[in-house]
């Protein structure tokens, strides 16, 4: 196992909903190796996206720290952060959420813009990961044109363009009947396997998350079990036979 | 920077709240291009009217030529003004000129006409030096002959050879003239007896134009006049008299933008409710790019820069219809004088016009713009 790269400690978040004080998380501690694959359940409410979303820096912590890479995100600035997640995480979300009007190169070029790359750079960059998650023949086409798992496909690419450390994927096949799920879940084990990326996967399914080296539960906003691959492994044999 | 072609496709997408939009933008542009283009055109006339060697005078008291009435007397010693040029025969260049404002029924249309006639003697060419006889001749003296104005002409389809009634009899056109644009081109030239015996003005003239060497020259005359209590009369070089005249569009000119503000409030409202609506329909897009790293700042650009092209198409068609106005000619009261003038687009106008697009644009698209700079990726993707 690589050394770890995301420390998590003591994290707490508290959040107000009209006049009720939430308290999301409840002092989590947290790592993850490089190139670890993770997936994090738990019942809804639980607190597992917004231990994600402090995780990616879409959030600031009530107290306690995130470090990733070495730097502290979680003492940011919101703009330092904003550039921060665009070099270093990448996004899959459940819903694709691609640009309606921008095609699947298009949506797959936009985080790249915000790097001082040439035209003919993101064009290679695109292409590349287009290839990896098999859409080359659809480089023009809108997301209205493709399927749910072609949407997905182009999510996956987007969140790869920029070569992340650490990929976050929210319920990534929420949306998807159970064979597109399996051929997305393979792609994200095959980009974990080839490309060695670290992924952190929130999931309410036991077979998305069977397909993590690593499970972790939570509960009313505390990590209650950490289930190790092989058992995992074990149980998704056993479902299977 | 988020993408242009993210702004211009959901511009395309949305096309007919676009072009809902944009018209409003185009209205106002136009509007506002016309009004400026009627006074430039006003001002232009007046600009080309007056040459700076020339000294107007007229009875003291009276603004304009066609209130003025002056004596033989006191015309005989405005002739005797120092600097004023002497022509060939050694008599002073100074016009006595009778101004006149005919009002005459056409019996084809039975529709009543001005006609603005000038009476005035053959020195008037040596004074008025912009004058050029272009079809046609000169009228003669002591006979009743007119030479119109290209624009006087134009407006009422007068050809040389055509009678024109003035008063109870008809007159011969002889010949048309251009004065570059002037407000002369809208008068009709006569002889000054013929002029004043039908109308029984005989001894009476509304003004008279001195020539002199030069506008150094006419304002040492102008300064002789003023100083000379023998000779009560208003005096002015012609450049001023015109420019004064002018002035008269400035109000025309403060009235164009004031309207113009109203309409564009308008029009802003406008494209800040459209923005409000596109913004509300894709917050999740906001969210996504401010996820994927894109600042405040630059999500606040994107949507300025989208309300700007919608403000640019509607300021663009707004120049195009603008501009169709450009050398159309009619005529306008100016002072007690009707002056035939041309529309007059320049690129002063349309550089206005487009700060204007500009100024409404980032007007219209800031307070949209700023709400999508708020937008919280978290609270917009639940």
């Amino acid at each position: 196992m690589s050394e770890p790269i995301i420390f998590v400690d003591d994290l707490h978040k508290v959040y107000r909903t009209g006049s009720v004080l939430v308290r999301a998380l409840r002092g989590i501690d947290f790592e993850m190796a490089a190139g670890e694959f993770v997936s994090l359940m738990g019942p809804s409410g639980s607190g597992k996206s917004t231990l994600l979303n402090l995780i990616a820096g879409l959030d600031k912590p009530t107290s306690g720290r995130v470090t990733i890479g070495g730097q502290v995100i979680s003492d940011m600035d919101e703009a330092t952060v904003a550039r921060w997640r665009s070099a270093h995480v990448g996004f899959v979300f459940q819903f694709y959420h691609l640009i309606p009007v921008l095609t699947a190169y298009e949506n797959v070029e936009l985080p790249l813009l915000l790097f001082n790359m040439s035209a003919a750079q993101r064009r290679q960059q695109v292409l590349t990961v287009l290839e990896l998650v098999s859409l080359s023949h659809r480089l023009t086409h809108r997301p209205g044109q493709l399927s749910g798992g072609e949407q997905q496909r182009v999510g996956i690419a987007r969140a790869l363009v920029t070569d992340p450390m650490l990929i976050v994927a929210d319920e990534p096949t929420g949306d998807l009947d159970t064979h597109t799920s399996d051929e997305i879940l393979d792609l994200m084990q095959a980009v974990h396997e080839s490309l060695e990326k670290t992924i952190l996967l929130v999931t309410h399914d036991p077979r998305a998350a069977g397909r993590a080296q690593r499970r972790v539960q939570m509960d009313s906003g505390r990590l209650s079990v950490e289930t190790e691959a092989l058992q995992i492994d074990n149980c998704k044999l056993q479902i299977e036979n | 920077m988020v993408p242009a072609s993210y702004n211009y496709r959901n511009l395309i997408v949305r096309w007919k709240t676009t072009l809902m939009t944009a018209c409003g933008f185009m209205l106002v542009v136009a509007a506002l291009i016309i009004m400026l283009a009627f006074v430039n055109g006003v001002r232009t006339v007046c600009a080309e009217s007056g040459q700076p060697e020339n000294v107007i005078t007229m009875k003291q008291g009276c603004s304009d030529e066609i209130l003025s009435q002056m004596d033989k007397r006191m015309v005989s010693r405005i002739e005797a003004t120092p600097g004023v040029l002497r022509g060939d025969d050694g008599w002073p260049l100074a016009s006595r000129e009778l101004f006149m404002a005919i009002t005459q029924r056409n019996e084809e249309t039975q529709q009543y006409v001005q006609i603005q006639a000038r009476g005035m003697y053959p020195v008037a060419l040596l004074v008025h030096t912009q004058v050029r006889i272009t079809r046609g001749r000169m009228f003669r003296r002591n006979h009743r002959e007119v030479v119109l104005g290209i624009g006087v002409a134009r407006e009422h389809q007068i050809h040389v050879g055509d009678k024109l009634p003035m008063g109870q009899l008809e007159w011969d056109v002889v010949g048309i003239f251009e004065a570059g644009g002037s407000a002369f081109e809208s008068e009709a030239w006569c002889d000054m007896d013929q002029l004043a015996g039908h109308f029984h003005r005989e001894g009476v003239y509304s003004s008279v134009v001195l020539r002199t060497a030069s506008p150094a020259a006419a304002q040492q005359a102008v300064e002789y006049l003023e100083n000379n209590r023998a000779v009560a009369v208003d005096v002015l070089s012609e450049t001023d008299y015109y420019e004064k005249q002018a002035q008269q569009t400035n109000v025309l000119r403060a009235g164009a933008i004031v309207v113009s503000v109203f309409m564009a409030i308008g029009a802003v409202f406008g494209v800040t409710n459209t923005m409000f609506a596109a913004i509300g329909e894709r917050v999740k897009d906001i969210a996504v790019m401010r996820i994927l790293g894109f600042r405040r700042s630059e999500i606040l650009i994107s949507f300025l820069l989208e309300t700007l092209l919608i403000a640019l198409i509607g300021g663009a068609l707004g120049m195009l219809f603008g501009y169709a106005i450009n050398g159309l000619t009619l005529s306008t009261a100016l002072g007690g004088k009707s002056v035939a003038f041309a529309f007059k687009v320049d690129a002063p106008i349309l550089a206005i016009a487009g700060v204007f697009t500009l100024v409404m644009g980032v007007i219209g698209g800031l307070l949209p713009a700023m709400s999508a700079m708020r937008v919280e990726p978290l609270e917009a993707m639940r």
